[in-house]
């Protein structure tokens, strides 16, 4: 069914199917594992199933939902900025910087001192600081160039890849492992509190752009169309880019880049949805997050007890369907 | 208070070359206006300065005696509405999509109210675009889009419609009953103002005919004062006789018959 006009009631509707779908996932996921638990003796604080489920297999899933709805959410909106169909939460490059901050954490062993926390902080930083050349560079007075932007994305995302594979040959040899597993993303089990940080960040984030549904979708016609029928479009259009980098910044520093979702969730909902952001963003954040916390479970259990990494399953799995998709619903997408 | 536009001394340069040149015009009451002129000679600039879309621009452009670029932009995008040259849509929106957009400026909220349902309704019927509401944008034909654009401005229920080149992909009978369209829009109190490059057409339908050249107003009166073998030769370079229909409109037939034969 392809939604032709989102009334209330219809975002609504098409939100609380795929919120069930979502919950359901979320409540199989973790009894899925090396190690058979159950609810009730988790619950009842038995070990280990009360610390597996709430210490390993919860804060994974929390943390793919919250990184796999940001990216989904993120793909829509540079989609629609960008008025470019092959738009990622990546195409502006701020994965890479992040990638970069995160490989000199590695390299430098900034670290040695609390490994993970200062993976994270470098990476944060390198996403934000690669968001601000890129807007720096394309900015003109105060119009931002989406070409110039594109462009500048593309460029600064072969700098860093150059850089970082600079710095992986200098590297040790346990430092280009990790520097590798870095790469390819990772869902790993973090404390409540990292959980709810990203949360804080991701949850309004996405709030803001929804609540901007409607002007995404005269910005995605045009520029000038978007400005005569009222819409405060330079503005708006730099919002957009900094909430969008803020949301792939965030997610990258603690996951590592994770491919596809932010390409295949926001297009397959669009040849089932339609355009329209009202309907397309919530439920590209419910399915962005049904889709990795699915993935992650793979990720774990394929080849349990070893592990997979999640960029490596979102890819194997979604790009077959991609394609498929690109095949069978070529005249819809007019690729 | 005087409606419409005025515009005083506009300039306009892109990178250098100067593209509008003081150009002064005045719009104060409803009527079909068709702006003429060769190939980059402003015409397209002139309208957007006037839509609010080059607020870069030198000299005056005033709508109801304020400056176009202090108006709030909502506001500004109540009165007047603008349909750009083509437009291309990479994303599947259905044609009913694309003209509730000319609701925006009245909204708040993320929903439609039925007053904007309304009037999309009615302008999808004034166009005669209401039979292909629910097909994908991009599956339609030239003349179709432009049909569509048109209801998306006219649902935004403007004061002036502006309009660059609304016939260009279009068939003989769609190009007359766009015309026809607009000259019945400006009777219902309108301001039309539309750049067309058919000399006949604004001819036959327009109460007023601007000629832009090199950036600045060649002319400006009614058609049958301003068509002339003279200025289409000194404007476009091209020779050509100019007939009167029975209607007393003037009709242009193109190239030197002398030498044609």
């Amino acid at each position: 069914m392809v939604i032709r006009r989102a009334t209330g009631r219809r975002v609504l509707a098409a939100s609380a199917v795929a919120l069930g779908a979502l919950l359901a996932v979320c409540v199989a996921a973790p009894l899925v594992g090396p190690a058979s638990i159950s609810y009730r003796r988790a619950f009842a604080g038995l070990a280990p199933d009360s610390q597996i489920l709430f210490f390993a297999r919860v804060p994974r899933v929390l943390l793919a939902m919250l990184a796999g709805g940001g990216l989904a959410v993120a793909g829509v909106l540079f989609q629609a900025l960008l008025r470019d169909a092959l738009a990622t939460p990546y195409t502006l490059g701020v994965a890479s910087g992040a990638s970069l901050g995160a490989v000199i954490a590695i390299v430098t062993g900034a670290g040695a001192v609390a490994y993970l926390p200062g993976v994270w902080g470098c990476a944060l930083a390198g996403g934000m600081l690669t968001l601000l050349v890129v807007v720096g560079v394309a900015s003109e007075g105060r119009r931002l160039s989406s070409f110039t932007l594109l462009l500048t994305g593309i460029t600064i995302n072969s700098m860093c890849i150059a850089i970082i594979l600079f710095l992986q040959n200098l590297a040790s040899f346990g430092q280009s492992f990790a520097i590798v597993r870095w790469l390819m993303g990772g869902i790993e089990p973090v404390d409540y509190a990292t959980i709810g940080w990203l949360a804080l960040l991701v949850l309004p984030a996405c709030g803001f752009i929804f609540w901007h549904s409607r002007d995404w979708n005269l910005l995605m016609v045009g520029e000038d169309w978007a400005t005569a029928r009222g819409v405060s479009t330079s503005r708006l259009m730099l919002a957009g880019y900094v909430a969008g980098s803020l949301l792939t910044g965030v997610i990258t520093a603690l996951t590592g880049p994770i491919g596809f979702v932010g390409l295949i969730v926001p297009h397959a909902l669009r040849l089932r949805l339609g355009a329209d952001h009202r309907i397309l963003i919530p439920c590209s954040f419910l399915v962005g997050a049904m889709f990795l916390v699915i993935c992650d479970t793979l990720a774990r259990t394929m080849l349990a007890p070893g592990e997979v990494p999640v960029g490596v399953i979102t890819a194997i799995l979604g790009g077959p369907f991609f394609v498929w998709l690109l095949r069978s619903k070529r005249r819809s997408l007019w690729l | 208070m005087s409606i419409g536009f005025e515009l005083d001394g506009v300039g306009m340069s892109y990178n250098g070359s100067v593209v509008l040149d003081g150009v002064s015009l005045r719009f104060d009451r409803p009527e079909l206006v068709a702006i003429a002129g060769p190939n980059g000679a402003g015409k397209s600039t002139m309208l957007n300065v006037m839509a609010g879309l080059r607020p870069s621009h030198t000299g005056h452009c005033l709508y109801r005696g304020r400056e176009i670029r202090k108006w709030n932009r909502r506001h500004f995008a109540r009165s007047v509405s603008m349909v750009p040259q083509g437009l291309t849509l990479m994303f599947p929106f259905t044609v009913e999509q694309v003209v509730l957009q000319g609701r925006t400026p009245y909204g708040d909220g993320l929903f439609e109210s039925p007053r904007d349902f309304e009037a999309v309704e009615q302008a999808m019927e004034i166009t005669e675009s209401a039979g292909f509401r629910q097909r994908d944008f991009r599956s339609l034909s030239g003349g179709e889009r432009q049909r569509v654009i048109i209801a998306s401005a006219i649902a935004q229920e403007p004061e002036s419609l502006l309009l660059d080149e609304p016939t260009t992909f279009l068939d003989i009978r769609h190009q007359v009953s766009i015309y026809r369209l607009l000259a019945d829009l400006s009777r219902r109190g309108i301001l039309v103002i539309t750049i067309t490059h058919d000399l006949n057409l604004a001819a036959a339908f327009a109460d007023r005919l601007i000629v832009i050249e090199s950036g600045r107003i060649r002319a400006d009166a009614t058609p049958g004062e301003v068509l002339s073998e003279q200025m289409v030769r000194e404007v476009f370079g091209v020779s050509s006789q100019v007939y009167r229909t029975a209607g007393g409109r003037p009709w242009i037939v193109y190239g030197d018959s002398a030498s044609d034969r």
